[in-house]
């Protein structure tokens, strides 16, 4: 285990230099920089050279991403163009938002995807399966941010009420703070729930034709304990693998949700740092929003190397 | 859901591999309609969404554009059947409109994906060596950004506007499919009559062309009907967003945008109407393509949908 841990941590170096490469190229290519932005729309400065210069924008590409990826290893990540600030200040503040909605969303999304995706199988062909099945079906179709304008909208026109949008901080005040989020994550949940759904579906009704429940069954355990004991505890092993393929998913829809709920993310500061030219803003949330990924992919595959030993020996 | 049907074994055994091809497109819309009843109702939304994309001008009664100040906010009536906007645009033409948008966002991005995920795919796959592990790695990073994040950066580098977000998508898709290409071409690559080819003298180009191509081109197709449906979504919220097709080109994703939201306090159908077209199509899409991807490979279930 330890090797193929080791194994998977190294891989993720070339990786990162890769990551890093796009992120910083990437936005090389977005026409007009900050500093045209500055004096040419709000007159800043009258000279664009002089400006450049302060900011760093004049030398040349190569040295620009030397600076900034050997910034990494001392924690600096540059500072934004406009205010001056250091990107990892916001970055702090920012990074751990966007993780709690996609996060929540995810919780959200297993807690009521695997025992419907259970019943489902357990049930294969019922009517309450074929409900279950044409609702995953449905709700596999409808993009979040309809789901979030018809919420918005519907209630505020037919019984004058409407959800709360805003922002408070976990610190400032906890319980608005989960309130708040609960119904942006619970509409990230539902697209992520449709396909945990079909995949505990999926494989608690390959599990449950094997040979060691038939065994089970024979002994004369309950049905409880075949269910949770023998199948559930195998059919969830993949799942775990569906489940970090939904995290890009979970931060692609908190990018729409920030934006639709005015939630001071990682999505929002990088449509911010697009709209003002901020390279050194947007190359920080590029990076940390595919670090995140990486990171959740890395916890999955140890997850399930350390369940199931076929992978490790690979 | 596709992924549950097993396939009678007479029928998996008439139905194999290329899907016979030759039998024909009425063939392949009989066999979809007796074993896939819900892949025949997605193929139908579909074909009636290519329908109304083509025929746009004859369906709608009105320009996508034609303003009417007197019809402001109208509710559904005979005249409006679905209502009218805030400039008293008739909501019924714009959703036909745009349907052209989602039709050619999704052929266009994925068509081009599809040319650079199989000459990609093809080239890294065939000849290996060090280009293909140097453009493995990067494959790697490119599909690590999760794809609103990555299409918002490079819309900022294009520019909003339909051709350059169909030439978008097509990258992003395209990165990502040239690993399933690359990853079939492995395969293929493997099997016997691949040395019996190379033995005979066949050329890299040819072995290419008449061996592998053929043998990768189902995986594509059924690559292409995920794709599909992926690619109008992005498209939809890069639009909601604010960054996709700009006004007043008739997207349904920019119908529903945060500026098009306080005109639904007063004329709730404006939400309604193209959330609604924008999910029947998805819809559409996904049931079709799944049941494809069960008649192509029912070996490859559910293995390539989630990303």
């Amino acid at each position: 285990m330890r090797t193929y841990a080791i194994q998977r941590v190294l891989l993720l170096v070339p990786t990162l230099l890769v990551l890093s490469i796009i992120s910083f190229s990437l936005i090389r290519f977005i026409p007009g920089d900050a500093a045209w932005m500055m004096v040419d729309e709000l007159g800043y400065a009258d000279d664009i050279e002089a400006l450049q210069e302060r900011l760093g924008l004049n030398e040349p590409v190569p040295t620009q991403y030397v600076k900034w990826v050997t910034g990494f290893f001392r924690g600096d990540f540059g500072r934004s163009l406009w205010d001056g600030s250091p990107a990892v200040d916001e970055l702090v503040r920012r990074l751990p938002v966007t993780l709690e909605l996609a996060f929540f969303s995810l919780f959200l999304s297993a807690i009521v995807a695997i025992p419907i995706g259970v019943f489902s199988a357990v049930r294969q062909d019922t009517k309450g399966d074929y409900i279950v099945r044409s609702t995953v079906v449905l709700a596999d179709a409808v993009p979040h941010f309809w789901l979030a304008t018809l919420i918005l909208v519907l209630p505020a026109v037919y019984i004058g009420w409407s959800p709360p949008v805003g922002w408070h901080s976990l610190s400032e005040d906890p319980v608005k703070h989960l309130l708040l989020l609960l119904l942006p994550a619970a509409i990230i949940s539902v697209s992520s729930a449709a396909s945990l759904v079909r995949i505990t579906r999926t494989m608690m009704l390959e599990v449950l034709r094997q040979e060691y429940i038939r065994t089970a069954w024979s002994k004369g355990l309950s049905e409880r304990s075949v269910m949770y004991r023998h199948a559930l505890k195998n059919a969830l092993i993949p799942v775990i693998t569906v489940f970090g393929l939904r995290v890009p998913n979970a931060l692609n829809g908190s990018v729409v949700m920030e934006a639709v709920f005015g939630i001071p993310g990682l999505g929002r500061w990088t449509i911010d740092a697009i709209n003002f030219r901020d390279y050194p803003q947007l190359q920080v949330a590029l990076m940390f929003t595919a670090i995140t990924v990486l990171v959740a992919n890395l916890i999955v595959d140890l997850a399930y190397g350390w369940l199931d030993p076929r992978v490790r020996y690979k | 859901m596709a992924d549950e049907i097993v396939l009678r074994p007479s029928v998996a055994a008439s139905v194999p591999f290329p899907l016979r091809w030759a039998r024909g497109f009425w063939a392949f819309v009989v066999t979809m309609f007796r074993y896939k009843p819900l892949g025949f109702a997605g193929f139908v939304i579909v074909v009636v969404l290519m329908f109304t994309a083509i025929f746009a001008d004859f369906i709608a009664p009105y320009e996508y554009n034609d303003t009417n100040r007197h019809d402001q906010f109208a509710p559904p009536s005979l005249k409006h059947p679905i209502g009218a906007d805030h400039l008293g645009r008739d909501l019924f033409s714009r959703i036909v409109h745009g349907s052209r948008i989602s039709v050619s966002i999704g052929f266009g991005a994925v068509a081009g994906a599809m040319c650079i995920a199989i000459s990609l795919g093809l080239l890294t796959g065939y000849y290996g060596g060090w280009l293909d592990k140097i453009i493995q790695r990067f494959v790697d990073g490119w599909m690590t950004f999760p794809g609103i994040v990555i299409a918002l950066a490079m819309v900022a580098i294009a520019g909003p506007g339909l051709w350059p977000l169909i030439i978008i998508l097509g990258l992003l898709f395209g990165i990502r499919g040239s690993r399933v290409v690359r990853g079939q071409v492995l395969a293929v690559m493997a099997r016997p009559h691949i040395e019996v080819a190379r033995s005979v003298g066949v050329s890299d180009l040819r072995l290419m062309a008449v061996h592998v191509f053929p043998n990768v081109l189902p995986l594509v197709i059924i690559l292409a009907t995920i794709e599909i449906p992926l690619a109008i979504t992005i498209e939809a919220s890069l639009s909601f967003l604010g960054f996709g097709i700009p006004p007043p080109a008739p997207s349904w994703g920019r119908m529903l945008s945060a500026e098009a939201r306080q005109h639904m306090l007063m004329a709730p159908w404006l939400g309604i109407a193209p959330g609604l077209a924008l999910s029947l199509t998805i819809f559409g899409w996904n049931m079709f393509g799944d049941a494809l991807r069960d008649l192509l490979d029912p070996a490859m279930r559910g293995s390539l949908g989630e990303r």
